[in-house]
């Protein structure tokens, strides 16, 4: 079985279920998936057709509950830096759950 | 890490956000192995943003929270909480553990001499 272990004290980026995308290092999981993320960055990004560039909102320390962890995907850091994250395009990520 | 984070931060002021999207802002005043928190001095915001709500004490059940938002200083608090504990407990730990392997070293010393004296007898 495969855990979160390896990913302590890395950047991490977080998809929830609610199709938001959070950067940040994580400081330290559990069983249940519970995360706790610091520095977190969410960024919001614009559609491909529109001139607004994406942005970035600053949340300092997050406790996320487990069950609205969706993704966990560990970061490269030189990567990450490399990119012009405002320039970057993306439709909005459907939320996880269906009505 | 996460839930004693949870317990370290009790004090502190919080924003909680649910899963119907509704955000409570207050301080935590107690929690549990289930997330559960009973927080004081809320101020309980709907959904839309549109209405709010003052609160003296509100219980959430654990199972509603999307995710909880803490002011950044309680890392460095939570830190300082676990250095003194690990303090202690190697002090304390070390001192046990000496007068435990002690105690089992003669009993099972004590037990195998009896034990091969009655395995000889039964073979015999």
């Amino acid at each position: 079985m495969s855990s979160l272990g390896p990913f302590v004290g890395k950047t991490v980026t977080i998809i929830t279920s609610d199709g938001r995308t959070l950067t940040g290092q994580l400081l330290g999981h559990d069983q249940t998936t519970n995360l706790i993320l610091s520095s977190t960055i969410e960024r919001i990004f614009s559609p491909p057709d529109s001139d607004e560039p994406s942005q970035e909102v600053e949340h300092g320390l997050y406790l996320i509950r487990g069950d609205n962890v969706a993704v966990c995907g560990l970061v490269d850091e030189d990567i990450e830096n490399g990119i012009d994250w405002t320039a970057v395009k993306a439709y909005p990520l459907g939320s996880m759950k269906h009505s | 890490l996460p839930l004693s984070l949870l317990n370290a931060a009790q004090g502190s002021p919080m924003l909680v956000e649910l899963k119907n999207g509704e955000t409570l802002n207050g301080h935590l005043v107690s929690c549990d192995t289930y997330m559960n928190l009973t927080l004081r001095e809320v101020v309980q915001t709907s959904p839309d943003g549109d209405r709010f709500y003052r609160l003296s004490e509100a219980y959430v059940r654990g199972n509603n929270i999307k995710y909880l938002r803490l002011p950044e200083e309680i890392i460095e608090v939570v830190k300082e909480q676990q250095a003194q504990q690990q303090a202690q407990g190697h002090h304390g730990g070390r001192g046990g553990g000496e007068r435990g392997r002690g105690y089992q070293r003669g009993g099972r010393g004590r037990g195998s001499a009896r034990g091969g004296r009655g395995g000889g007898r039964g073979r015999g």
